[in-house]
């Protein structure tokens, strides 16, 4: 309990002294773009507990996990196969980069011609504009699984499938973990940018119409949300890392 | 030998060829060996660092196919990985795997043999306690010592009831008092089960230890520098038959056909 409460303490002591540092200087502020921080929460308050959150934080939610999700299963589904099948990567590879490079919000009205403007759009511009690196690290790591695995594997006549399950995806699952969190990074962004787009609900949404509305204080609280919601995510992610990857960990600082 | 071990069998290579690609062309790496390891004998191969004998070794598993000349087991010619190989490569961090904990390791190979779980759980348990590991099953491979991860390797090629157990320098990197006892381990499963052993090492006293035949590989390309009997009594004991003057005469002619 100590111990944990320590380490709480020592990765919390910055933002808490940062958080106190624009306490003060913000305190007599006057300017109209920076309110106290004060009057920010006083609105976080009002937006958050609860009244925004059934409009624009569980939508934004809700599809972040959906587009995260989309993204990862797929990533590593075709970051598997490609990997495993160098002649596929090497055909597939300029495709991958040449998707990659275009920059997501860009194909937002091609997805709502196509999509329409509803949850599935979002859903799979979000996965769109994620699963990039996750693809990549899946098959890097795939490609470059330790060839003495693979001889034992085949000395000892693992079939494909347990092969795949119990040793493949095992090996490279460290690297695959960091291309997830990365996409998650991604995801979290094309989260904000689809709402922004024809929206009428969402964190995103909420602080475009807030800039709009010149409604600043909102504007902040908006902000302060969606850094929340990363904290929140990031959070999620590393403590099933954390348990999926023990072996992982435990072997790399023993 | 017990009833449920596999008989076990005979093993010729012949003119075996491996030349890897290099940057100038071809390197040519082994060039035609020839010998036999006859059935249920141990048989070490001896060569220098680099001499090319873990791509030997991956040829005589099947994990390798020679460039030029032909493996056969039992006089049919091997193409890939034979049934009843059991396998302990020469870098234990790498072959276990560390996601799995000790028990699941040595199941892994079972699991595809369609043998009931039941059998299976017995046969871990009987190889990890004839390692003397049957009290770690539960650990991970990282959480044991090098020479205890290369006990886990040995058990899991022992769980398949092998009909040959080939070694790619199983003890080189373990400390001598290991090593001396992982010999042991190997001479004493062997006359367990009776299998055909299979060992390749750059020391030329293990090779004379463990051994009823040693191949001594030498030369650029390495070719098949002499086959060499060994005719020391088994059971062997560290002290003992190293002192034997006979060891010292092999040791001596191993060491100038290496030298030649
Ligand atoms: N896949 C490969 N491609 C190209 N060259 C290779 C390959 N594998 C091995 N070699 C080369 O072949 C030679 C013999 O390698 P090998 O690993 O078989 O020798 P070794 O006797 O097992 O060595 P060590 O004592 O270091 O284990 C080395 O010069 C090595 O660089
Ligand atoms: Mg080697």
């Amino acid at each position: 309990m100590i111990r944990i409460s320590a380490r709480i303490a020592n990765s919390l002591w910055l933002p808490a002294l940062l958080m106190l540092l624009w306490l003060v200087v913000s305190a007599h502020s006057s300017s109209i773009y920076f309110p106290p921080l004060t009057n920010i929460l006083s609105q976080f308050r009002k937006d958050w507990i609860f009244a925004n959150i059934g409009k624009d934080v569980v939508p934004s939610v809700r599809n972040l996990l959906l587009g995260f999700i989309l993204a990862s299963i797929s990533g590593v589904v075709l970051g598997l196969v490609i990997g495993l099948l160098p002649t596929l990567g090497k055909a597939v590879s300029p495709v991958i980069h040449f998707l990659r490079a275009i920059p997501p919000p860009i194909l937002l009205p091609l997805a709502a011609v196509l999509l329409g403007l509803g949850t599935s759009m979002k859903v799979v511009m979000i996965a769109f504009g994620g699963v990039w690196p996750t693809l990549i690290s899946t098959i890097d790591a795939t490609l470059s699984v330790d060839p003495v695995v693979l001889d034992t594997a085949r000395a000892y006549h693992i079939p494909l499938w347990t092969r795949l399950r119990r040793i493949v995806l095992p090996q490279a699952s460290p690297r695959i973990a960091a291309g997830l969190r990365t996409s998650l990074q991604l995801c979290i962004f094309m989260v904000v940018v689809s709402e922004m787009f024809a929206s009428k609900g969402g964190l995103g949404f909420f602080v475009l119409d807030a800039e709009q509305t010149f409604a600043i204080k909102q504007l902040w609280s908006g902000i302060l949300m969606l850094g929340l919601l990363g904290i929140v995510a990031n959070s999620a992610f590393s403590f099933f890392e954390s348990r999926i990857l023990r072996w992982y960990f435990m072997s790399q600082n023993k | 030998m017990t009833s449920t071990d596999a008989t076990p069998v005979e093993l010729t290579a012949t003119d075996l060829t491996v030349t890897y690609p290099s940057k100038s062309g071809q390197v040519n790496v082994l060039d035609k060996l020839t010998f036999e390891v006859p059935a249920g004998e141990i048989v070490s191969i001896v060569g220098p660092s680099g001499a090319g004998k873990t791509s030997l070794l991956r040829c005589l598993s099947g994990l390798m196919l020679p460039s030029a000349g032909r493996v056969e087991i039992d006089h049919l010619e091997i193409k890939e990985p034979p049934a009843g190989l059991g396998i302990v490569f020469q870098d234990y961090g790498r072959s276990l795997f560390p996601w799995m904990d000790v028990r699941s390791n040595v199941e892994l190979p079972l699991r595809s043999m369609g043998i009931s779980r039941n059998e299976r759980m017995g046969l871990v348990s009987s190889s990890l306690a004839e390692v003397g590991l049957e009290s770690f099953e539960a650990l991970y491979p990282w959480q044991l010592s090098g020479g205890m991860q290369q006990r886990v390797a040995i058990a899991r090629a022992l769980a398949c009831r092998p009909k040959v157990l080939m070694m790619d320098e199983p003890f080189a990197s373990v400390d001598a008092q290991t090593r001396f006892d992982l010999e042991d381990l190997v001479l004493k499963v062997h006359s367990t089960h009776g299998m055909t052993v299979i060992v390749v090492t750059h020391d030329i006293d293990e090779s004379i230890y463990l051994a009823q035949r040693v191949v001594v590989l030498g030369g650029k390309p390495s070719t098949v520098r002499e086959v060499i009997r060994v005719g020391l009594d088994f059971p062997r004991e560290q002290i003992s038959t190293r002192g034997n003057p006979e060891f010292g005469n092999l040791r001596a002619q191993l060491f100038s056909a290496l030298r030649r």
